[in-house]
């Protein structure tokens, strides 16, 4: 399998300026709604403590919460399942599409699912399944996957999404308004909304103490989803448990403000039973969540709420999308969560960061992810065996110790080079660093070469004659 | 495939590797200033949902019935509120697929929440959730005694398992996915009004408070 | 009081003068300072890249020249390697003293504000200009030299407290106040594409808001923006910090 090369990819989004400004400018708007909103709350650092505290209690006894989840859900009349990975999951829900001869679905997001390749297994077995979020289906439509976990198809120009709309749903290619646009997908989703044989959508909360779901959305598309067919179906990881209802505000005040700089989602919805006439379905779903939990220096990682806010404050991320990162989790979240999925293919993720510590600060749930990025790259370069054909501290520094622009070797190679490499081969491809930088103006002398010159002397006169 | 043994499992993988035991603190019911009803209103305007006060719920009816999209000879109107007539029946939701042709939907809001300008509405006051999510108008009842200061203190009147659905509606369906322009009428209504009835100091005769700014889309 | 002096190799090598305003504004201040000078590498490339093997054996090499060496402090011009060690100098035994070194082991900032706590400079500096005030990341959201943005707590700030006694200097600050730059130690090279077009926007920031000078407790922030700036032709001057509080910056 291929290694993802986010640098690469990354590099392809900066150079359509376009793009990258586009996407800079509305992910650092939602950066600065962000802090807005959160400046209107007096207690909001007291609340992203508790809110960290409560699901550090929760996962640290997540077994007692999962049991309790479940007698109360089921207690409730909803079904829930098991599903060890992604393999099961799918099964699970396949088996119960075809026992209720399931053909068209619609499906509000779910990270969770997309994890699972859900629905690519479904269209396998010819079940049609349609997003029902906008963004989410600008990239279903285009075949791509989320470039960001609440904004998908933040990447893309209008002009692009007209383009799409043109070659996929018959729109006027010239008209690239996005209320234009908003109402072409309005008017193709309505109509599928006359017949929907069930709707999916994934969990943002479960409430232990009273066996139900919270779902948030801006669209109404997971309620639309969940409460038009009769049949219903939801994925929940299993890390998203809290207690009580009680620690539920908690979560809801934070969420949205961190994702959006909104004080809401629009629609935040809780279910708790199935409706009159319907059957509802929960799929508990681990998929590497439990290993997870077991690692000392890891398991904060699933206080995750997947808000986004990491995302929007990002510098890498805000610059290269979200595409560049060819993973189901991207940005600050996704480069230490991805390698846990697959370390070989995402090895390199948990370089591309400049550990400005901004995703962490900005975190309504304090995940470490600064920390964590240490920690995957210290994973890294241990597996350099299983991970690269030859050795990782070799292939990782080589970049490095070929520049001679680089800082950190400065004083071994860096120096003699400034003063001895011609321009012209200093900036040619073998030094990254040249693209960007001019070459550091040399010093005369080094601080040594000073200290030995002007300091020392004086302060060797000096000591002579204190002691006298 | 044997649900059981997944269970099993993954219950006995978390228990062998779980961390050590943190404590779980309260939560404490964080007020929010000022008046609630006042905040509730200047936050569902934000969200682009619609407003209007009244003195009474009479007022507020009578004020509905003036409204065009309850002009029954050209909209298909569906109620779920105590004292509105509608003209879409229950009759018409053997197949709650219809619900997509109601143009406007009447329904009672349960609880407001002047943080945030959200309105609580379940099952029961919603009747079918389907309707109002698929009408193009939304009209909410909404008495100013029910309107709640801040979040915490409104999950704390809710019993959430007695209801099968519930929810914070915020303003009308909207969306942000085609950078980020703001869009109302995303998949559900395109307008969300709030009916908020029981203000002594509502003007007479009653005004629209729409937010100046709010998207108005020349597509829908 | 002792003070050790710590010189970082990058700044040994490319940036010296951020060195020697730091020694001569410590001993102006009447400090007995020592230059430590065996110490070079404080780990962090290593440690940053994931070798934590490499880092440790740097770190057993440095924690004889700084621990119980009888400093009260050591200052270390640089707010990455300051907080190298004080956060992560982990690959060694966490012996009493080298518990008391990490406390003790302070950037410039730290020392002059929070230890010193100096309400005038020696010589009565002047550097009668704006100056865009940049706090590196580590210092500002590991060392907490000032309110990160993110935060939600009462603001401060470390540096501009410090450069508002320099006589007629203004401080200000990029319309991004605290937006990171790009360089991030390897990251620079590593990924020099998006390093690149991070430390083109910021140094554009300042250019947009008239801003001839810049300055920051981390001199690699301000050497990368410095050279990214030259490139695209910004005319853009930048200092540390202690060449403007030691009277050395030049107009």
């Amino acid at each position: 399998m291929r290694q993802v090369n986010q640098v690469k990819l990354g590099e392809e989004f900066i150079k359509s300026r376009a793009h990258r400004e586009m996407h800079d400018r509305c992910l650092w708007a939602a950066r600065m709604r962000r802090d807005a909103v959160a400046a209107s709350i007096p207690e909001w650092e007291e609340m992203r403590e508790l809110a960290s505290e409560i699901k550090l209690h929760t996962l640290s006894n997540l077994d007692f919460y999962l049991e309790q989840f479940t007698a109360n859900a089921e207690a409730n009349g909803i079904h829930v399942h098991w599903a060890r990975n992604a393999d099961e999951h799918n099964a699970i829900i396949l088996e119960i599409f075809k026992s209720h001869g399931v053909k068209v679905v619609t499906k509000g997001k779910s990270m969770t699912m997309d994890e699972c390749g859900m629905r690519e297994f479904m269209a396998k077995h010819g079940i049609e399944i349609n997003e029902a979020d906008l963004g989410e289906r600008i990239q279903q439509l285009d075949n791509q996957r989320p470039s960001h976990i609440v904004m998908p198809a933040i990447h893309k120009l209008r002009s692009d999404v007209a383009d799409l709309f043109a070659r996929k749903l018959g729109s006027d290619r010239d008209i690239d308004d996005p209320h234009y646009l908003n109402s072409v997908m309005r008017a193709d989703m309505r109509k599928r909304y006359c017949q929907v044989d069930a709707g999916m959508s994934g969990v943002n909360f479960g409430i232990a103490e009273t066996g139900g779901i919270v779902v948030c959305t801006n669209e109404g598309n997971a309620d639309i989803s969940a409460n038009l067919p009769p049949l219903y179906v939801a994925t929940m990881g299993l890390e998203k448990l809290i207690p009580r209802q009680s620690d539920l505000p908690l979560f809801i005040r934070l969420l949205s403000r961190s994702a959006l700089g909104l004080d809401m989602t629009q629609y935040t919805s809780h279910y708790h039973h199935p409706r009159q006439g319907q059957e509802m379905h929960l799929i508990i779903l681990d998929n590497g969540r439990s290993e997870r939990l077991s690692s000392p220096d890891y398991w904060p990682v699933l206080k995750c709420i997947r808000c986004g806010a990491c995302m929007n404050t990002c510098p890498v991320f805000r610059r290269t999308s979200g595409i560049s990162y060819d993973a189901i989790y991207m940005g600050p979240i996704g480069i230490v969560l991805e390698p846990s999925y697959d370390l070989y293919k995402y090895a390199r993720l948990p370089y591309s960061c400049t550990h400005c510590g901004s995703c962490g600060d900005v975190c309504p749930v304090k995940v470490p992810i600064p920390e964590l990025v240490f920690y995957w790259r210290s994973v890294v370069v241990d597996h350099n065996d299983e991970l690269f054909t030859h050795n990782a501290e070799e292939t990782l520094a080589e970049p490095i110790l070929e520049s001679a622009g680089n800082l950190a070797k400065a004083e071994k190679v860096g120096l003699w080079a400034l003063r001895h490499i011609p321009k012209s081969i200093a900036e040619s491809g073998l030094n990254p660093w040249a693209e960007a930088h001019d070459d550091p103006e040399p010093p005369e002398e080094t601080f040594r070469q000073y200290y030995n010159r002007v300091i020392k002397p004086e302060s060797d006169k000096d000591t002579p004659k204190e002691q006298s | 495939m044997n649900q059981q043994e997944a269970k099993t499992e993954i219950l006995a993988r978390i228990r062998a590797g779980k961390p050590a035991l943190h404590p779980l603190p309260d939560v404490p019911m964080y007020p929010y200033p000022g008046n609630p009803t006042e905040e509730f209103i200047r936050h569902l305007l934000n969200f682009d949902g619609r407003a209007v006060r009244f003195k009474n719920r009479q007022d507020a009816i009578a004020w509905l019935k003036t409204q065009p999209e309850m002009d029954m000879a050209k909209m298909k109107v569906y109620s779920a509120a105590t004292d509105v007539e509608g003209n879409f029946g229950e009759d018409q939701l053997t197949d709650l697929h219809n619900a997509h042709l109601i143009d406007t939907c009447v329904a009672e809001g349960e609880l407001g929440v002047g943080e945030m300008g959200s309105i609580w509405v379940t099952d029961r006051s919603l009747r079918h959730a389907a309707c109002a999510l698929l009408s193009r108008r939304l009209f909410l009842f909404l008495d100013s005694n029910d309107i709640v200061g801040g979040l915490h203190e409104t999950y704390a009147r809710i019993k959430l398992r007695d209801n099968q659905y519930g929810s914070f509606y915020t303003g009308p369906s909207a969306t942000a996915d085609i950078e980020a322009v703001h869009i109302t009428g995303a998949q559900g209504p395109l307008s969300l009004t709030a009916m908020v009835y029981n203000v002594p100091d509502a003007p007479e005769p009653p005004q629209l408070q729409v937010n100046p700014n709010a998207d108005h889309s020349v597509w829908q | 009081m002792k003070v050790g002096f710590f010189v970082p190799c990058y700044i040994d090598a490319i940036h010296p003068k951020a060195a020697i305003s730091t020694y001569e504004l410590l001993k102006k201040l009447g400090l007995d300072v020592e230059f430590i000078e065996r110490g070079a590498c404080c780990a962090l490339p290593e440690l940053d890249m994931g070798f934590l093997k490499h880092a440790c054996t740097l770190e057993k090499g440095i924690a004889p020249l700084v621990v119980d060496k009888g400093y009260d402090y050591v200052v270390v011009p640089s707010g990455i390697c300051t907080d190298q060690f004080r956060s992560h100098f982990d690959g060694v035994e966490q012996t009493p003293e080298v518990v008391q070194f990490r406390k003790t082991v302070m950037d410039p900032v730290e020392f002059l504000h929070d230890v010193l706590k100096i309400t005038e400079l020696p010589g009565k500096p002047s550097f009668p200009h704006r100056v865009a005030l940049h706090n590196g990341c580590h210092s500002l959201r590991y060392l907490l030299e000032a309110r990160p943005s993110e935060l939600m707590i009462k603001p401060f700030d470390k540096c501009a407290d410090l450069l508002r006694l320099v006589d007629g200097l203004e401080v200000g600050y990029a319309t991004r106040r605290d937006e990171c730059c790009g360089f991030g130690g390897t990251y620079a090279i590593w990924d020099a594409s998006c390093s690149g077009q991070q430390g083109r926007d910021k140094v554009s920031d300042y250019d947009r808001n008239g801003f001839k000078y810049v300055t920051s407790q981390d001199m690699s922030c301000m050497i990368h923006q410095q050279t990214v700036a030259r490139k695209i032709g910004l005319d853009l001057k930048m200092f540390y910090i202690t060449e403007l509080l030691n009277g050395d910056a030049q107009p």
